[in-house]
């Protein structure tokens, strides 16, 4: 069977040439012979450490011998300017180890980001109130909506392996290269039964972990192109692509009241309510469909158990089909072919 | 099923229709006959000549008076349709929002602006690290405070003083008797016109132009006026 | 006055990260880890694979990383996935080829588990056609009594 180990050995350095995947680990110690222990242990102990003292830069050929990182970048169909060792750059967080961290590619990729998201959200949607739009904003690019892109769409792993696993699996240091790597919040305090909840510094949340790599990556794929073009791109098939129902997010304290401000304002008739038609007005369950009307413009139409319930639901529906509207084909000012559409005038104040 | 009653007739148009419900729900169409000046009284409807004047005493209206400073400023090059000068020099607290105000514009402007101050930090400023340079970019300059500086809210209160455009901006103080740009609002209003000009050219022109006049106006070294001398000062 | 819902939540958003996943080619499984006994028999096969054809294997599938394992025991295959799931396939005594195929079965996999749908068509978008209303019915081809 020695034979069978040999042919494993002697595959993997042409497999990682070729920035192919794999990586052996083993369950026993058995074939690991001293030396290699102890240098395994020491050289665990010196990465794993979170100490910001080490300053390490990872090579591109530490990077290469990665399967994860290979991994990661093949999924993600990163272009070949997009280096490896860049690549595990936007994995270690600030808190984390090592001279290079993600800062700073993190900050060139929240404004790619909130640019194109806004962009393109004010093209499809020009009458959006300021605070639906940002909410929506938020939606796609939040810590929270970036980091399960990171964790549930792009599968990015923590490195979480106790530092004594990794040495009795005997997993090579650049393993956890393609991991993220950052800080935890550490939940021990030395009272028994108490757990903490504030941070020290340093100290950051998974979920922000994971939106900073997100972020960078993004960063770092403008920096290593130059492209943005390509980084446009990118965000259109990673962030905007995902569905949001902007409908749902509306709520109005007076509709009535602010669609007749709406209508006054846009040099529209008084809005009218009107019953289009009605279902057992003395029974237990009436049904009442009502229009709103600015003069023969029927501006929007709903039900409801009661008239009133009926002329508010019919309110909402106009405002919500005013301030949703949606231009056919909308372009956005990065377009090449671009032409001005509507300019939005802004919300309505009661 | 034997309720569903016959509602409509169909001679009828279809606006005209529906039954008249009961007066509860109906809002007759009303008109103002009457608009108050002088002192605010309680459910009086007040006169537009009244009230429509910037803190710095300008009537608010399309003329050449209002626009005339921003025309100037945006020159030929960068030249907008005057409804949406006069849109890009209103705040939303003006008049109480019937206006058309640039708040939404000045948002686009704003992530379009940081966008364009971190390409300018990264390109043109020196890297003062340079194992961190990805592609020859100063990655390690993000984030410094000489770039977050750039497009700081104080910053831009100096650029629109330095190209005169504070007395035509139409606005509220939050009291009139406040001096102070930082507590009256001033600081933060001029940081949205700026914003605002940006988003109203980058809505009108175009991406290309947008970043044209950023890198040529606001982000230029050998302009005086422009935001990364005044950063400096 | 308009405000945000409070109910609304980012998590709306996260529904249709698989379905995107599956349009940007990004594979569902992202490792497969390959666990043989170095001399149990019931290996055999397992470790055929392993030495004839897994770096062909593993050069064609690039955006998944094989791991292998020496284990004591039957052979098992395990697939791990995005979502956090794992699938394990006990290959104890298949050959070369059967392995293959269920290899592939792992990396095909979405890594979901497997249910039953209710209804011919799922789908986040709302139906064009609207749902239909008896009041909205032309009053003269109603139903009457």
């Amino acid at each position: 069977m020695n034979r069978i180990r040999n042919s494993l050995v002697l595959s993997k350095p042409f497999i990682n040439q070729s920035s192919k995947l794999i990586h052996k680990s083993f369950s026993t110690t058995r074939f690991v012979n001293q030396t290699t222990t102890q240098e395994s242990l020491n050289t665990t102990q010196t990465t794993s450490s979170s100490s910001a003292s080490n300053s390490k830069i990872i090579t591109e050929e530490e990077a290469s011998k990665s399967a994860l990182l290979v991994s990661l970048h093949r999924r993600l169909n990163l272009p070949k300017e997009f280096k490896l060792s860049t690549l595990a750059r936007c994995l270690t967080c600030r808190s984390s180890q090592g001279k290079l961290n993600n800062y700073g590619l993190n900050i060139l990729g929240k404004n790619f980001l909130s640019y194109y998201v806004s962009e393109n959200l004010l093209a499809t949607y020009p009458r959006l109130p300021t605070i639906i739009l940002n909410s929506a904003i938020d939606s796609y690019i939040s810590n929270e909506s970036l980091a399960s892109i990171g964790e549930h769409s792009w599968g990015i792993e923590v490195d979480q392996t106790p530092i004594l696993q990794k040495f009795l699996r005997e997993e090579p240091i650049e393993y956890s290269y393609g991991k993220l790597r950052f800080l935890p919040v550490n939940p021990k305090t030395n009272e028994k039964g108490v757990t903490k909840i504030t941070k020290n510094a340093g100290e950051i949340d998974p979920t922000v972990a994971y939106s900073l790599s997100v972020r960078s990556i993004i960063g770092a794929l403008y920096a290593s192109t130059k492209s943005e073009t390509l980084t446009k791109k990118f965000i259109y098939d990673h962030i905007l692509s995902r569905k949001l129902d902007i409908s749902t997010m509306f709520e109005f304290e007076q509709p009535t009241r602010e669609l007749s401000r709406l209508c006054k304002r846009e040099g529209f008739e008084v809005p009218i309510a009107r019953l289009l038609a009605e279902n057992g007005r003395l029974t237990k369950k009436p049904v009442f469909v009502v229009g709103v009307f600015s003069g023969e413009n029927k501006l929007g139409e709903s039900y409801g158990s009661s008239l009133k319930e009926a002329k508010i639901r019919a309110s909402v529906d106009a405002l919500k089909k005013w301030y949703l509207y949606k231009p056919l084909n909308p372009k956005v000012p990065s377009d090449e072919d671009y032409q001005p559409g509507l300019i939005d005038h802004g919300i309505v104040i009661v | 099923m034997n309720s569903i009653r016959k509602l409509i007739t169909t001679q009828v148009p279809l606006a005209q229709r529906a039954l008249r419900p009961s007066s509860s729900i109906i809002s007759q169409s009303r008109s103002v006959v009457y608009l108050h000046k002088g002192p605010r009284v309680r459910g009086l409807v007040r006169d537009e000549e009244d009230y429509m004047y910037s803190p710095s005493g300008k009537k608010y209206g399309l003329n050449q008076e209002n626009l005339q400073s921003l025309k100037e400023f945006l020159g030929k090059e960068y030249e907008l349709p005057d409804e949406l000068s006069l849109q890009i020099l209103t705040h939303k607290s003006f008049a109480h929002g019937i206006k058309p105000f640039n708040e939404k514009l000045s948002i686009l402007g704003s992530h379009f602006l940081k966008n364009r101050a971190s390409l300018y930090t990264i390109h043109k400023q020196e890297s003062k690290d340079v194992d961190a340079d990805i592609n020859g970019l100063s990655i390690s300059q993000l984030g410094s405070l000489t770039s977050r500086n750039i497009t700081s809210s104080e910053i831009l209160y100096a650029f629109i003083k330095k190209n005169n455009l504070t007395d035509v901006i139409f606005w509220k103080k939050r009291d009139a008797l406040l001096t102070d740009p930082s507590k009256s609002g001033e600081i933060k209003v001029s940081d949205g016109v700026v914003k605002a000009i940006i988003g109203a050219i980058l809505s009108h022109h175009g991406k290309v132009k947008a970043e044209k006049f950023i890198d040529d106006v606001l982000l230029n070294s050998s302009n005086e006026k422009s935001l990364v001398n005044l950063s400096q000062n | 006055m308009v405000s945000v819902h409070s109910s609304y939540q980012y998590v709306k958003l996260c529904f249709l990260g698989n379905i995107i996943s599956y349009i940007l080619t990004i594979p569902q499984c992202k490792r497969i880890i390959l666990q043989f006994d170095k001399t149990g028999g019931s290996s055999k096969g397992l470790r055929e694979f392993l030495r004839r054809r897994l770096e062909n294997y593993a050069t064609s599938n690039p955006k998944i990383e094989f791991k292998i394992i020496e284990k004591a025991g039957h052979p098992v295959i395990k697939g791990e996935y995005i979502n956090g799931r794992e699938k394990a396939i006990c290959i104890r005594n298949l050959n070369i080829d059967i392995i293959q195929q269920k290899l592939n079965l792992l990396r095909e996999s979405s890594g979901a588990q497997l249910t039953r749908t209710k209804g011919k068509v799922t789908s986040l978008n709302e139906s064009i056609r609207g749902i239909w209303s008896p009041l909205h019915v032309d009053p003269k081809n109603r139903h009457k009594i």
